[in-house]
């Protein structure tokens, strides 16, 4: 039997609500939910669906070691690895995080959906690059704005998915006030 | 946190490290800095020095206080799916090894649902786990948060569920390892103690950092993960293909041992691997005492490393794979993917049984459709006979009919 919920936080909180937020007990985790999507070139170069579920895991596990020890509240929960049928948008950061932020422009409008079917908060889109010293990008959370649930879309290499945080930081942009846009 | 590179305005970096080349928190800019694994927060102390500053603006100069203050924001993003609450609806878990995380707020407990010891009867979350090997893996509860257990099962309903191994975050007794069998399927429930206010942060992982300690392959066609980012390299370990002065030497090596099934050409590719990688395969038990069967070494253009060789039958082989040394990148995420072509040995007994009866016999692999064919002229095939290989040799008895003279043995995929 499979239900839905509605999470125990308001779906949307009014940005003159955070104090109550913030207030929560430190001992009560936030805990968000991540869908990666990854291209078909990723998967291609990462050795299919398995080693990629396993990328994935490692990936999660790093990032959330990282906010474990830096005592953070916040957690990611991992609801799917999932390919992607369409190719990625080439190979830079900013077109794939474009594609996959609009829902009908035709390039990779089938994530917007794959995320509401997970129940995912925040989804990362993995793609593949073998050069460049660009490895992600990701919207920036400027301000508790409800409409920014529609943006919460970071993008990663392959390459660069683990050993180096670059999935935290790149969700940190996604999930944390003003930070500045950064790759 | 002055004039370091790589620093946006919302990441922190300081001096005091040990090596004078400053500190970068994760919020700095990779490409011009190494990071470190923290955010930053002025709790936080790293070789005594905070890490972090409480100057303002807060949210933007402690990561770990934006991040807080958000969390609940953007958890409340989408509303839960609970993908894997219910035991029909358990996530599939593949490979050798996972990390699971999952959040037990709001998870429910179905009817005629095993209380997984000493769940009080709040909420579980599934997942189901076909182990690849059998084999020794260790497990971790880290990064977990509330009281937990965690139970695997065999049995595919409630009813057959039988408990193969409790695991909980509480006791200081808790046995560390789980032994696994190839083939076997485990349903494993996360449950909480008391109430459902719990995050699941469970992993079950093979290090095979040591050659003594080789993670088991099993099977013709897999593909296997590991960790290398920790992992060192032993007095007078083979360089696994390492050959010139630039790469001449390989660091972070993990083993795999693999015994072949069948006779047949092997072949083993470590992409998907997230750095350049040295490849050998051996034969041996002592690792000064090895047999090289085949290598590849990493190239600059080439950073997948990939071999064939011609595997023997119940023959054990020692899988090493490695980063090229003095490089960047020695060592992380890694990919083993092995695929073997067996070959038939075919033998065609024309002992008869009697005067229209013939015996073939087919070696080299098991549990194959085969069938057999015969001709008189090698342009008109014709079937005779089919059957199921199960042991080595299989045999089959067929019998002949007219001027049957040339046989021919075809598997069927």
């Amino acid at each position: 039997m499979q239900r839905t919920i509605t999470h125990r936080f308001l779906k949307w909180i009014p940005i003159g609500l955070i104090c109550l937020c913030s207030s929560l007990p430190a001992s009560a985790l936030s805990v968000i939910d991540l869908l990666i999507v990854y291209s078909p070139e990723a998967g291609l170069a990462g050795n299919g669906p398995e080693a990629m579920q396993q990328l994935a895991m490692a990936a999660v596990r790093e990032m959330n070691a990282a906010h474990e020890r830096s005592l953070s509240d916040v957690r990611f929960h991992l609801v799917g690895t999932v390919p992607s049928k369409e190719n990625q948008a080439g190979t830079s950061t900013s077109s794939n995080l474009r594609a996959i932020r609009e829902s009908q422009d035709g390039n990779l409008d089938e994530i917007q959906g794959l995320r509401d079917l997970y129940g995912a908060d925040i989804v990362t889109y993995i793609f593949d690059n073998d050069s460049g010293s660009n490895v992600g990008l990701a919207n920036s959370l400027t301000t508790l704005d409800p409409s920014f649930s529609e943006k919460a879309f970071n993008v990663i290499v392959r390459r660069k998915a683990y050993g180096d945080w670059v999935l935290a930081h790149e969700i940190a942009h996604n999930s944390a006030p003003n930070m500045i846009a950064a790759m | 946190m002055n004039g370091l590179p790589g620093l946006t305005d919302c990441a922190y970096g300081g001096f005091y490290d040990v090596n004078g080349e400053g500190v970068h928190t994760i919020m700095a800019q990779s490409r011009f800095s190494e990071r470190i694994g923290y955010f930053s927060n002025p709790i936080v102390k790293l070789n005594g020095d905070k890490l972090g500053t409480a100057s303002p603006p807060e949210e933007c100069a402690d990561n770990v206080s934006a991040i807080n203050m958000a969390g609940p924001f953007v958890a409340g993003f989408r509303p839960r799916a609970f993908l894997n609450d219910a035991f029909a609806d358990r996530t599939l878990l593949k490979g050798y090894g996972f990390n699971l995380t999952g959040d037990l707020t709001d998870s429910t407990r179905e009817d005629n649902e095993p209380l997984h010891n000493p769940n009080r009867g709040a909420g579980s979350l599934w997942w189901s786990w076909t182990a690849p090997s059998t084999d020794e893996y260790e497990i971790s509860f880290a990064g977990s948060s509330g009281m937990l257990a965690i139970v695997f099962y065999e049995g595919d309903t409630f009813s057959s569920l039988k408990t193969t191994a409790e695991f909980n975050n509480q006791s200081p007794n808790n046995p560390t390892t789980f032994h696994a069998k190839a083939g076997v399927t485990y349903q494993i429930a996360a449950a909480s103690y008391l109430s459902n206010e719990a995050f699941v942060s469970f992993s079950i992982t093979r290090p095979n950092d040591a050659f003594e300690n080789p993670a088991i392959l099993s099977g013709t066609q897999l593909i296997a993960t590991s960790d290398s980012s920790h992992a060192g390299t032993e007095p007078r370990e083979p360089n696994h293909g390492a050959i010139n002065d630039f790469f001449g030497s390989s660091s972070n090596s993990v083993w795999w041992q693999w015994s072949a099934p069948a006779t047949g050409p092997v072949q083993i590719s470590t992409r998907g691997s997230l750095f350049g990688t040295n490849l050998g395969v051996y034969k041996g038990t002592i690792l000064t005492d090895l047999e090289l069967i085949a290598e590849d070494a990493y190239e600059r253009d080439q950073p997948v490393a990939e071999l064939t060789f011609p595997a023997q039958a119940g023959e054990t082989y020692r899988i090493a794979v490695a980063g090229p040394g003095g490089l960047d990148i020695p060592g992380g995420f890694t990919v083993l993917s092995l695929a073997q072509t067996p070959q038939p040995n075919l033998r065609l007994s024309l002992e008869r049984t009697t005067p229209s009866s013939l015996i073939i016999q087919v070696g080299g692999f098991t549990e194959t459709d085969w069938i057999i064919e015969t001709t008189e002229d090698f342009e008109t095939w014709t079937e005779s006979a089919r059957f199921t290989s199960t042991d080595l040799p299989s045999q089959v008895e067929m019998t002949l009919e007219g001027t049957q003279r040339f046989f021919r043995a075809r598997s069927i995929p």
